[in-house]
């Protein structure tokens, strides 16, 4: 056995010493670095992805927040439109959510979708289309049941006024539960049982009415329109007696219904706004008027030459029928809230959810912002 | 026969050395990492909070600007707390329909502004609408105006100006003809208005009242006073009415809104013409205390010139 000698059991040599610590150091700096790089990665590559998902979903809320109007296209689709209408849209392609900006720019904000859903709520929102033409009955008075008409003989010396009001409810037309109103009327045919005695014209004419319910006339009021029938048009009245029998001439009432074109009006008629209708008969000439004698009312008067309007002891009945302008309803549904439900491959859920303002902030149907309108301008 | 011990002895020493120094070099970088991303974190995180909190704060301060505009707030600057900040919310009127809105609002040290215009359209509101000055001087001045007082009733007449009501007046009008407004006395003087109830006017038979050509599209104004329609009677009211109390019945047609301090309905016999479209407009004789918010429009917000000036002149510093 050999004996230890000194070199054995001396320790390591300055050369060795510099070389392994040389050799630490530079693994020891290679593993350091590799080290924090793989652990700033993986912090960064979490951070980064969580606040990705988030920041995207906060940034669709706060366009959607701010637009002048929302659209959820589809489940994968939203349209954002701002107040000068451009469009911004959100998309789904594949796993990623692409964006396009108004000027045309393109491009994915993010990736690694698992799964995408903008859900959508929405109210309804009501405009006036265009105006509809409609044909009916614009006034009428019925004749009163059981009781039996009437000859009423009227000359020259009497005026004879008729009232009536068109209300303006034309009911739902267009769209559920949403009444339409007349606008206008313009009459267009007159129809009243009438006979004449002699040769003549019978003259109309239309009048703002001194108030609801009261045939007179407007004080100082002008007539609205003139129109005149010559009496030949009409049937020949029938005597049911005459003097010496009775005091005055008898007529019977007129059966047949004579319908009068009425022409047409410079302003047109309104809703809701009385009118009078007189009627006068030429010098000489009869007209008979088919009446029903009941109670005195004052939205039928007569006048004679030299008096005062007095209320009818009767009805006349009539019927104005003509062409009224009618609102029409548009109805469209709007976006009042986006809900956003993003989720990555990862497994991460993230939801938001934002109300259009410029369209919750205004409750009322009949306002807020539909498609196709603009703010105003300055 | 020879053996090496020594080498590999000392070979074994170099190792433990190595390895120990690279442990060390080790565990102090994964924790220097660590804290770096530590910072990172809550610096992130915290500038978030912030994002959202101003963000939560500036909605918060649209919905007050939204409140101050339907309960007849003025225009002005107000500070609101919104949760743990303050927001500042500056109303402007941009015309007489429209309202600037400027909400700021600051976490930490982010902010965030929101500007809006909205279209505003009139609203009775709490308390009833008033009449401008210059509504007030046009009936004044309005040389065919007639002024009733005491109990009086009037039948078969046709007046063709403004009548005004006076103080205490009871004024019952049967078969009458108004060519112009009913105003009450105290209307023409400003708000607040004396006891309701101070003027009475009752409508009976068949009544017609405006349109007014002193007080444009104002039918009936007596905001201190009681309206009565009597049961039979046949209305026509071409404007607005307002009133502290209305009893209406009979039949006829308003055509303009109606208004009363106290809760009232219309029975079905008064036609409503443009009634459940959308809101009618206010008179200009009239001033309303508060606002509905019709539409609302929040501008891109552009940089302004000057800071894009600045942006465009900036010189980056030579490297």
């Amino acid at each position: 056995m050999r004996a230890k000698s000194a070199a054995d059991q001396a320790g390591f040599t300055l050369a060795e010493m510099l070389i392994a610590a040389t050799l630490g150091a530079l693994l020891l700096a290679a593993a350091a670095s590799t080290a924090g790089t793989f652990t700033e990665s993986m912090a960064q590559l979490q951070t980064e992805a969580a606040d990705s998902y988030e920041n995207v979903v906060a940034r669709i809320d706060r366009d959607v927040r701010y637009a002048w109007m929302a659209d959820v296209v589809d489940r994968h689709r939203l349209q954002v439109i701002g107040p000068d209408s451009l469009v911004t849209e959100y998309r789904l392609v594949g796993n990623s959510l692409f964006v396009t900006r108004p000027d045309g720019s393109t491009g994915s904000v993010i990736t690694g979708l698992g799964a995408l859903d903008f859900a959508e709520k929405t109210l309804r929102r009501l405009r006036s289309g265009s105006t509809a033409s409609l044909t009916g009955t614009m006034a009428s008075k019925a004749p009163p049941s059981g009781v039996v008409a009437q000859g009423y003989a009227m000359d020259s010396s009497t005026t004879v006024g008729l009232s009536f009001v068109r209300g303006s409810d034309a009911g739902a037309r267009s769209v559920t539960g949403v009444s339409e109103r007349y606008m206008t009327w313009q009459p267009t045919l007159l129809s009243m049982s009438l006979a004449r005695v002699g040769t003549g014209t019978v003259t109309f004419r239309l009048y703002p009415s001194f108030g609801p319910g009261l045939a007179e006339p407007r004080p100082g009021g002008s007539a609205i329109a003139t129109w005149s029938v010559n009496l030949s048009a009409l049937p020949v009245g029938v005597v049911l007696a005459s003097p010496p029998a009775v005091p005055r001439t008898l007529y019977a009432a007129p059966t047949a219904t004579a319908p009068m074109a009425v022409p047409a009006l410079a302003q047109p008629l309104e809703p809701g706004v009385a009118y009078t209708l007189t009627l006068d008969v030429s010098a000489g000439a009869t007209l008979i008027i088919s009446h029903y004698p009941g109670a005195a009312r004052t939205d039928q008067m007569y006048k004679p030459a030299a008096g005062a309007w007095t209320a009818l002891s009767s009805t006349i009945p009539f019927v104005l029928r003509g062409n009224a302008a009618c609102t029409s309803t548009v109805a469209s549904d709007v976006t009042t809230q986006v809900r956003t439900t993003m989720q990555s491959t990862a497994g991460g859920t993230y939801v938001g959810s934002a109300c259009v303002y410029s369209q919750v902030l205004a409750e009322d149907p009949w306002l807020g912002v539909v498609s196709g309108e603009l703010p105003a301008g300055p | 026969m020879v053996v090496d011990q020594p080498v590999k002895r000392r070979a074994q020493s170099g190792y433990v050395l190595m390895v120990v120094l690279l442990l060390a070099g080790l565990m102090v970088a994964t924790t220097a990492a660590y804290a770096r991303h530590a910072m990172l974190d809550w610096r992130v995180s915290t500038a978030s909070l912030w994002v959202h909190e101003s963000r939560e704060s500036a909605s918060s301060g649209m919905a007050f600007a939204k409140q101050v505009l339907a309960s007849g707030g003025s225009c002005g600057t107000t500070e609101v707390v919104a949760g743990d900040n303050t927001v500042t919310v500056e109303i402007t009127e941009a015309g007489p329909d429209e309202r600037s809105i400027r909400v700021d609002a600051t976490s930490g040290q982010l902010g965030s502004t929101v500007i809006a215009t909205a279209d505003v359209f009139g609203l009775p509101g709490n308390v009833l609408p008033s009449l401008t000055a210059a509504g007030a001087a046009s009936v004044l001045s309005d040389g065919s105006a007639v002024k009733l007082s005491g109990k009086q009733t009037l039948t078969g007449q046709t007046y063709a100006g403004t009548l005004i009501l006076a103080k205490g007046a009871d004024i019952t009008l049967s078969d009458v003809v108004v060519q112009g407004a009913i105003v009450s006395e105290t209307a023409l003087s400003a708000p607040p208005y004396a006891e309701p109830d101070e003027v009475k006017l009752t409508l009976a038979a068949g009544a017609r009242v405006g349109p007014s050509s002193v007080l444009a599209d104002c039918g009936i104004f007596i905001p201190d006073g009681a309206l009565t329609v009597q049961a039979g009677c046949s209305v026509e009211v071409h404007g607005v009415v307002v009133a502290a109390s209305l009893d209406v019945q009979g039949t006829g047609s308003m055509d303009s809104h109606v208004v009363a301090a106290q809760p009232f309905a219309l029975p079905a016999g008064i036609d409503r013409p443009g009634l459940g479209r959308s809101p009618l407009d206010w008179p200009s004789a009239l001033t309303c205390s508060s606002f509905g918010v019709a539409r609302l429009a929040f501008p891109p917000q552009a940089p302004p010139d000057g800071e894009l000036a600045a942006i465009e002149a900036f010189d980056f510093p030579a490297e």
